[in-house]
C-alpha cells in the first residue's frame, strides 16, 4: 500500500507538465497570419484570419465565414497582444497553416519574424511561408475571398499539398526556410503570392541574410528548384522550328534531374549535367510525322532552351551574389579544406565557371493514330 | 505491490452447514441400516419430514415379507420403477430369500448395497430409490431421471456457420455432447461434488496429453478445497478458480457452444461443466482467446480469418479508447485534429452547454442503460427500447442541443465496435475501462490517456490465468504462435 501511495504521489508530481483543459469552443482558431510593416510609422501590422464558428446544418464552411483581425504594435508581440484584446477567447495557433509576409517587411529583414515564430511553442514547424507582393496589402490578401476555397489560408494549404505541377513556384515550410537560412550562404527562397481577382501563387523570392534581395520569375523559379532539389517534374516548354517550309510549334512536358559535379580548381569549375525525359503534349501541325529525325530536332530545341534558361538563372543569382541552391554548402560539408580556399560568399560563387550540359530524350510522342486518314472504300 | 492488492482473501470453511450434522441429530450416520423395514421407514420419515415430494411405498409379498421403497417422486422414472423393480419382485416372490438374489430379479442396470445412513440419504437425494425387503440388506437402485431437455440453439452466442446446438443443464449429458465432438479415449472427465449444501456436480473435461498437468493439478486442488455452502452459478465457480479475482479482466470464459469448447479442449484447455447451467467454464484463457470464436475456422479462405481477427483487435482499441481520445483531443490537444475536422467539431459543439467530458459520460451512461434495459426485457420489447432509445439519444438529444453530432458518432461507433467481441463478459470489462479512460483524459488529456493505457498494459502483462500469461503470445512474445493466431496452418 505504501508503494502504491508513492507511485500515486510520483504520478501527481509528473502531471504538472500537462496544460489546462480548454475546449475547442474556448479557443480562437487562427488559420492564417499576416505580418507586415507600416512604411510610415515602422510599426508591425499583424493580421489574423479566424474562421467564424456558427452552428450549421451538415457542417462545412461558406465563403463569408471568416474574419480578419488586424493589430498594430511596435513589436510583433505587442501587435499580437493587441489582437488578443479584440477576441472573446484565447488565440490558438495550433492550426496555423500559413504565415504571409509582406514584401516591404521581407525587404527590410525577416529575422525578427523568424525569432517570434521560433519561440512560440504551439506554432508548428509545418506552416507555409509566403511573401505577398507589394501591390497587395497583407490584410487585403488575407481578407480576399476565393471562389474556389472558403479560406485563403486553406487555399494556400491545399495549393501546396496538392503538389501543383506548374513548376513556377514551390512550397517552403517554416523549418525548411530556417534550415536554408542557416546554411553557409544564408540564402533561401520563398514563394510569392498576390491577389488578382483570384489568389495567384507564382515566382520565388530570394532571401540573403534574412532580407529579400531578388526574385526568380516564371521558368527561372522552375530552374532554381531543379538545381536546388536536383529534380524537377513536369516543366512545360514550347519550342518552334521549321518543318518542310511550315513553322511547327511543339508543346512538351519535361521531367528532369541534375547531377552537379565540381573540379577542385580556383575558381571552381561546376558542371551541371541535366538529363530528362520529355513527353509531347501538343503539335501545331496534324501532318507532322514523328520520325526519328523530327524527334531529334525537338530534342535539340528542348536542350537548347533548357540550357539557355538554366544559364540565365545562374547568371541572375551571380549578379546579386546569392547562391540559394546549397552547392557551396555541399562543398563545405564534403571538402572543407577546399571550401576555405574559395572564399565562396565573397568571390567564390561569382567567379565560378559553370558548364551546363543537357540531354533530353523524347520518351512519349503521345501519338495514337494518324489523324487525317484516307477514306476507305466508297 | 499489485500482487498484494489482488490477493484473494480466503474465506473460512462453513462446516456447520453440512447436512451430516443435521443427520446425526436423527441417527448415527455411520450406522448400518436396520434389517427391519419398519425401523427404516420410521427413520426415513424422520429425516425427510415435511417434504411433500418424498414418496414411499410399502407392500407385502405373497410370502408375507414386507417391502419398503422410498424416493423423491420428481427425480426418478416412475414407469421404470414399476417395470424394473416392483413387477419383478412380485413375479419372483419365491426367489427372494437373500440380498444376492435381488440382483438376478431386478431388471436395472445398477444397484448397490447400502453401507450406512449417509450413503442412503445421499443416494435418495441424488434421485435414486431405496429398496428394502424385510430382513434383507437394503439396496439403492439407480433409477434417477433428472429433469432435462433436448439440446437447443445457443441463445447468447449467435453464429452464422457454427453448429446450432447448445449445452443443457445436465453436466453428464454435456460431457456426453463433448464426446460426440471428440471421439478419443484421451478425453477425460473428472467429477466433483461441490458445495456443502448444494452438492453440485462439476465435471472437469480435458484432453489428456494436450492439457498441461500443472493446470489440472492446480484446478484439482482448487476444486477439492471449495468449502462454501453452495455452488449454484457458473460465475461463482469462475470467481473461485480465478487467481486474480479483483482484476477487471475475466480469467476464464463461458460458453454454451460445444464446438467452441471442443476447439478449446484441443488447444489444451480444461472445460468445467456444472449442473443446472447451460454454460461451461473454459480455462486457462488469454486475451487472444477472448477475441476468437470457433466460427472463425469455418471460413473457407484463410485471409477472411486474418481480416476478421485484425478487425476485432482494431475494434477492441477503438471501442475502449475512442471516447477518451476524443475528450483528450477536444479539450487538451485540438492541434492534433485535422483543421477541417476541427472546424466541424467546433461548429457542432458551439451551442452545447456541456463540456466534452460531461457529454461523453452522459452518452456512455445512456447507452449502457439502454443495453441493460434491452437485455432484461423480452425480445419484442427490447427491440422497441432499442429504437426509442436510439431516436432519443441520436436525434432528439442533438436537436435539443444537449450533445453534439460528433459525440453521437463517437459513442455509437464505440458501442458497435466493442460488440464485435465474441465474449460478452469481456465486452463488459472493457466497457468499465472506457469510463476510467475518459475520466483520466478529462483530468490529464493525452498524457493521462497514455499513462492509463500504459498501466492497463502493465496489468495485462502481469495477469495470468492458471499460471498461463494472459497476454500470450504478445508477452512473452511467441512469433510462431502469433503467426498461427492470425494465419492458422492448413
Amino acid at each position: 500500500m505504501k508503494k502504491f501511495g508513492l507511485v500515486i504521489i510520483a504520478l501527481i508530481l509528473c502531471t504538472s507538465c500537462t496544460t489546462d483543459s480548454r475546449e475547442i469552443d474556448q479557443r480562437t482558431m487562427i488559420l492564417g497570419m499576416g505580418i507586415d510593416k507600416d512604411q510610415k510609422t515602422d510599426d508591425f501590422i499583424i493580421t489574423m484570419q479566424v474562421p467564424v464558428i456558427t452552428p450549421q446544418e451538415g457542417g462545412g464552411l461558406s465563403a463569408s465565414e471568416f474574419e480578419t483581425i488586424s493589430g498594430k504594435g511596435e513589436t510583433l508581440w505587442e501587435a499580437i497582444s493587441n489582437i488578443e484584446a479584440y477576441t472573446p477567447t484565447v488565440l490558438f495557433f495550433g492550426h496555423l497553416k500559413a504565415v504571409v509576409i509582406g514584401e516591404n517587411l521581407a525587404r527590410s529583414g525577416v529575422y525578427e519574424v523568424l525569432d517570434l515564430l521560433d519561440r512560440r511553442a504551439p506554432l508548428a514547424n509545418q506552416v507555409y511561408l509566403v511573401v505577398v507582393r507589394s501591390r497587395n496589402e497583407v490584410n487585403d490578401f488575407l481578407d480576399q475571398e476565393s471562389p474556389l476555397i472558403s479560406l485563403p489560408s486553406l487555399y494556400l494549404d491545399r495549393f501546396f499539398n496538392a503538389d501543383q505541377k506548374l513548376s513556377r513556384s514551390r512550397e517552403v515550410k517554416l523549418f525548411e526556410f530556417r534550415r536554408d537560412m542557416n546554411m553557409v550562404f544564408n540564402a533561401a527562397t520563398l514563394p510569392f503570392a498576390y491577389n488578382d481577382v483570384n489568389i495567384v501563387i507564382e515566382d520565388m523570392a530570394v532571401f540573403h541574410k534574412g532580407k529579400l534581395v531578388g526574385e526568380l520569375t516564371g521558368s527561372e523559379a522552375g530552374k532554381s528548384e531543379l538545381i536546388k532539389h536536383r529534380i524537377l517534374e513536369n516543366m512545360n516548354y514550347n519550342v518552334a522550328f521549321d518543318q518542310e517550309g511550315h513553322e511547327v510549334t511543339v508543346s512538351a512536358r519535361v521531367g528532369s534531374t541534375v547531377d552537379i559535379n565540381y573540379e577542385k580548381t580556383n575558381p571552381v569549375d561546376l558542371t551541371l549535367d541535366i538529363s530528362g525525359k520529355a513527353e509531347i503534349v501538343h503539335l501545331s501541325e496534324h501532318d507532322f510525322r514523328t520520325t526519328k529525325d523530327h524527334l531529334n530536332k525537338i530534342q535539340e530545341k528542348l536542350e537548347e532552351e533548357i540550357k539557355e534558361e538554366t544559364e540565365r538563372t545562374i547568371q541572375k543569382m551571380k549578379d546579386i551574389n546569392v547562391e540559394p541552391w546549397l552547392i557551396g554548402h555541399e562543398i563545405w560539408a564534403k571538402n572543407y579544406e577546399f571550401y576555405k580556399t574559395l572564399d565562396w560568399e565573397e568571390t567564390g560563387w561569382v567567379d565560378s565557371n559553370v558548364t551546363v550540359n543537357v540531354e533530353i530524350e523524347v520518351e512519349q510522342t503521345g501519338q495514337r493514330s494518324v489523324l487525317e486518314k484516307k477514306k476507305l472504300g466508297r | 505491490m499489485f500482487s498484494k492488492l489482488m490477493k484473494r482473501k480466503q474465506g473460512d470453511p462453513i462446516n456447520e452447514l453440512s447436512f451430516e450434522e443435521y443427520l446425526s441429530t436423527h441417527t448415527n450416520i455411520h450406522d448400518h441400516l436396520p434389517r427391519s423395514t419398519i425401523s427404516v421407514k420410521q427413520k426415513c420419515n424422520e429425516i425427510f419430514s415435511e417434504s411433500f415430494d418424498f414418496s414411499e411405498r410399502d407392500f407385502h409379498l405373497l410370502t408375507g415379507r414386507s417391502v419398503y421403497i422410498c424416493y423423491f417422486s420428481a427425480l426418478i422414472s416412475q414407469p421404470q420403477l414399476e417395470e424394473s423393480v416392483i413387477k419383478p419382485l412380485l413375479q419372483h416372490v419365491d426367489y427372494i430369500n437373500n440380498t444376492e438374489h435381488l440382483g438376478s430379479i431386478l431388471t436395472v442396470t445398477k444397484y448397490e448395497f447400502v453401507t450406512d445412513w449417509k450413503m442412503a440419504v445421499e443416494s435418495i437425494l441424488d434421485g435414486n430409490i431405496l429398496l428394502h425387503v424385510d430382513q434383507l440388506d437394503p439396496i439403492i437402485v439407480y433409477l434417477a431421471e433428472k429433469q432435462d431437455r433436448t439440446p437447443g440453439d445457443p441463445t447468447t452466442e449467435y453464429q452464422v456457420y457454427g453448429a446450432k446446438f447448445g449445452f443443457i443443464e445436465d453436466s453428464r449429458k454435456n460431457v456426453g455432447i463433448m464426446r460426440q465432438f471428440i471421439k478419443d479415449p484421451r478425453l477425460k472427465s473428472k467429477g466433483y461434488e461441490i458445495g456443502v449444501v448444494s452438492k453440485t456436480q462439476v465435471a472437469a473435461v480435458y484432453l489428456d496429453q494436450y492439457c498441461q498437468p500443472e493446470v489440472l493439478d492446480h484446478l484439482d486442488q482448487l476444486l477439492n478445497s471449495y468449502h462454501k455452502e453452495h455452488l449454484l452459478s457458473i460465475g461463482q465457480l469462475t470467481k473461485y478458480i480465478s487467481k486474480h479475482p479483483n482484476s477487471i479482466f475475466p480469467q476464464a470464459t463461458m460458453s454454451e457452444r460445444p464446438d467452441l469448447v471442443a476447439l478449446s479442449l484441443i488447444q489444451g484447455k480444461v472445460a468445467l461443466f456444472i449442473d443446472n447451467s447451460t454454460f461451461c467454464v473454459v480455462t486457462p484463457v488469454t486475451l487472444m482467446d477472448l477475441i476468437e470464436t470457433s466460427e472463425d475456422h469455418f471460413f473457407l479462405v484463410k485471409w477472411n480469418l486474418l481480416f476478421i481477427r485484425l478487425l476485432r483487435l482494431a475494434s477492441l482499441f477503438i471501442g475502449t479508447i475512442l471516447p477518451a481520445l476524443y475528450v483528450a483531443l477536444v479539450a487538451f490537444q485540438p492541434e492534433l485534429i485535422p483543421t477541417t475536422l476541427t472546424i466541424s467539431v467546433a461548429q457542432s459543439r458551439v451551442q452545447i452547454p456541456l463540456p466534452a467530458t460531461a457529454e461523453a459520460f452522459l452518452m456512455m451512461f445512456a447507452l449502457d442503460v439502454l443495453i441493460e434495459a434491452s437485455i432484461r426485457l423480452p425480445s419484442f420489447v427490447g427491440q422497441t427500447i432499442g429504437i426509442v432509445g436510439g431516436l432519443v439519444i441520436g436525434t432528439a438529444a442533438v436537436e435539443a442541443g444537449i450533445v453534439s453530432h460528433t459525440m453521437v458518432i463517437v459513442i455509437a461507433f464505440t458501442a458497435i465496435a466493442l460488440f464485435t467481441m465474441p465474449s460478452w463478459e469481456f465486452v463488459s470489462s472493457w466497457r468499465i475501462i472506457r469510463y476510467l479512460l475518459v475520466g483520466v483524459s478529462t483530468l490529464l488529456g493525452l498524457y493521462g490517456l497514455t499513462l492509463a493505457v500504459g498501466f492497463l498494459l502493465i496489468h495485462l502483462c502481469k495477469l495470468d490465468s492458471m499460471n498461463k500469461p494472459y497476454m500470450y503470445p504478445f508477452a512473452p512474445f511467441d512469433g510462431k504462435r502469433f503467426k498461427t493466431f492470425f494465419l492458422p496452418k492448413r
